[in-house]
């Protein structure tokens, strides 16, 4: 199996184990539960309110954009937690503080990359530029790592977004990429 | 008099500029705005700073006399140690005098100032910082909107006395409540966009304070753009907001054509346009033209966005050349992030020791082949070239097929 969007892994999981099953003539069937909801999905909260209680803290048009993702109701509750926590990372997305930290205690990333597949964090206009390094300190501090371990997980992330964008750069994007190696250079080096 | 026009109102031309006006030249410094110059972080580098030895290089003599024009920056002997906002403590050849040389505070306690700004966690950067760093609860934000504001535009409310009197009030009663002796205080990109505010704020508060250095695009970039505007002034340097759009020879020297007004003639030209950054390079594959001619056509994809036949593009030392395959340009020569000789970072005008491309042309700053990107580079290469295009008589004119010498009068 190549590829597919996390909700959909149990699906093709029943389907392939229906292929499996029929082939060896196993009676026991796994009953993948496709209808339990994935971790952060159990309960949908209103998303207005959220988004209200938001536009204080972050501006209005951040909650805007935030209200959609509230569909993901433990994630949206773990926003309440500490008001530090509702300060936004990643801006181009927008993605909060506690998010970040909610998708390493619930959702099980281990690195950057992990939080950009989970939440979008450091894959907007600004291909991470802004929120790379705050999120690897974050990412860091939840695991117990020391902060140089989150930097280099931010400059992982970055490097891996580099190459994936170069292999399709025209004249437009090249000048968005000199941009991008010398905000890289400026705040993380080579290290 | 000798007439020098300077292409280019980043580090490097305004060091042309500069270098040449000293060198007694009338100067003229066309500037299409700030491209990679308001880049600044406040770190002044002559090597990327990850690959920098651990006893600097010595400044040259022109450049300290340009850096002393500007009188916004500060070159310890030494070199400096400089607190990033990525969490990164980093060796530089010099600062911004807004921030905070930690190079002298080896050994102390430094205070983290707390900020409710989104780029700044106090707790957290105190920690990645590591031994010695200390958050210190304070109040520095004084109006709602302040939390929320860029950087710039916070950094500018300290440029008033009465603001950065508050400041230093605040920041006295927060070590007051502290109990525990600070030998020096950090802030996020806060003090000043007319000059650094710094010195006075620690003359104020009784400490050394200062910024850390940030990402891209903050107050420093700015702080560059005042001072280089008083030093152009008190160096009498005609500045003409504009952009060229080709230069070509001419009987006495040189001709720039604009895209308003009339050409600007020159015995000497100095081309500090920028890289890709600042927009005086370009990357135009021929697959980007000509989807349908392959295999890529043997054209180097990249050009100068000026016009100018003179100027020979190259990299490597060498005329550009870059071999396609049946697949097109291999990225990873373009860009690789990281990658020290990716094209990117190297191609540029072939210029020698003076940085002429030719007799009575020049050329420096990112413009320059082969040349580390760094602030402290493109400062140097600016003095260099401003100095020599200063110094070009019009006995060194070229002479060039279509206006030789035969077909003066």
């Amino acid at each position: 199996m190549i590829g597919g969007k996390l909700a959909s892994y149990r699906i093709f999981a029943q389907e392939l184990s229906d292929v499996v099953a029929a082939r060896t003539s196993s009676r026991r069937r796994p009953a993948p539960r496709t209808t339990r909801p994935l971790p952060g999905g159990e309960r949908v909260p209103d998303a207005i309110p959220l988004a209200e209680r938001y536009a204080r803290h972050a501006g209005r048009g951040t909650s805007a954009r935030l209200s959609p993702r509230f569909h993901r109701g433990a994630r949206a509750r773990a926003q309440r937690r500490r008001p530090a926590e509702r300060d936004v990372t990643c801006p181009c997305e927008p993605v909060l503080e506690a998010e970040v930290r909610h998708v390493v205690r619930e959702e099980m990333a281990r690195t950057v990359e992990d939080v950009a597949r989970r939440t979008r964090l450091g894959l907007g206009a600004c291909g991470g530029m802004r929120c790379a390094a705050r999120c690897g300190q974050i990412v860091a501090e939840e695991r117990g790592l020391p902060p140089r371990e989150g930097l280099t997980m931010a400059r992982e992330f970055l490097v891996r977004q580099g190459r994936s964008r170069i292999v399709a750069m025209g004249p437009e994007q090249a000048r968005q990429e000199a941009l991008a190696l010398a905000h890289m250079r400026a705040s993380m080096g080579e290290t | 008099v000798k007439s020098v026009v300077v292409l280019g109102g980043g580090v490097a031309g305004t060091a042309a500029a500069l270098a040449a006006a000293r060198g007694g030249a009338r100067v003229v410094l066309l500037d299409g705005g700030t491209g990679a110059s308001t880049l600044a972080t406040g770190a002044i580098d002559d090597t990327p700073w990850m690959h920098a030895p651990p006893v600097p290089e010595p400044v040259s003599a022109a450049s300290r006399a340009i850096l002393d024009g500007l009188a916004a920056y500060a070159l310890p002997v030494a070199g400096a140690l400089l607190a990033t906002t990525a969490g990164i403590l980093r060796h530089a050849r010099g600062h911004d005098l807004a921030l905070l040389d930690l190079a002298p505070l080896a050994g102390r306690r430094v205070g983290v100032v707390g900020c409710d700004r989104p780029e700044w966690d106090a707790g957290a950067l105190a920690r990645a910082w590591g031994d010695g760093f200390t958050p210190l609860e304070a109040t520095v934000l004084r109006h709602v909107d302040e939390r929320l504001l860029p950087a710039a535009d916070f950094a500018a409310r300290h440029d008033d006395e009465a603001r950065l009197a508050w400041l230093a009030e605040r920041l006295r009663d927060a070590l007051a409540r502290a109990g525990t002796r600070f030998d020096a205080l950090v802030l996020p990109s806060s003090l000043g966009v007319d000059t650094a505010r710094a010195q006075a704020l620690s003359a104020l508060v009784g400490l050394p304070v200062g910024e850390a250095a940030a990402s891209p695009g903050g107050p420093s970039g700015l702080r560059f753009e005042r001072a280089r505007d008083r030093a152009l002034g008190a160096a009498s340097v005609t500045r003409t907001v504009g952009r060229a759009t080709g230069v070509e020879r001419h009987v006495d020297g040189w001709r720039v054509a604009r895209e308003e007004g009339p050409a600007l003639e020159a015995t000497a030209v100095v081309i500090a346009v920028g890289g890709f950054i600042g927009g005086g390079l370009e990357y135009a594959p021929g697959e980007a033209a000509e989807a349908a001619a392959l295999p890529p056509a043997s054209r180097p994809p990249f050009r100068l966005t000026l016009d100018i036949p003179a100027a020979k593009l190259g990299a490597h030392g060498r005329p550009l050349e870059i071999p396609g395959s049946l697949f097109g340009i291999p990225p990873e020569s373009l860009a690789w992030p990281f990658a020290p000789d990716a094209m990117m970072e190297r191609v540029g005008v072939l210029v020698d020791a003076d940085g002429r491309a030719t007799p009575g042309l020049y050329a420096a700053g990112e413009t320059v082949a082969d040349a580390p990107h760094t602030w402290l580079r493109a400062l140097d290469s600016g003095a260099r070239a401003g100095a020599a295009a200063a110094l070009t008589s019009p006995a060194e004119r070229p002479s060039s097929p279509s206006v030789g010498p035969a077909s003066r009068p």
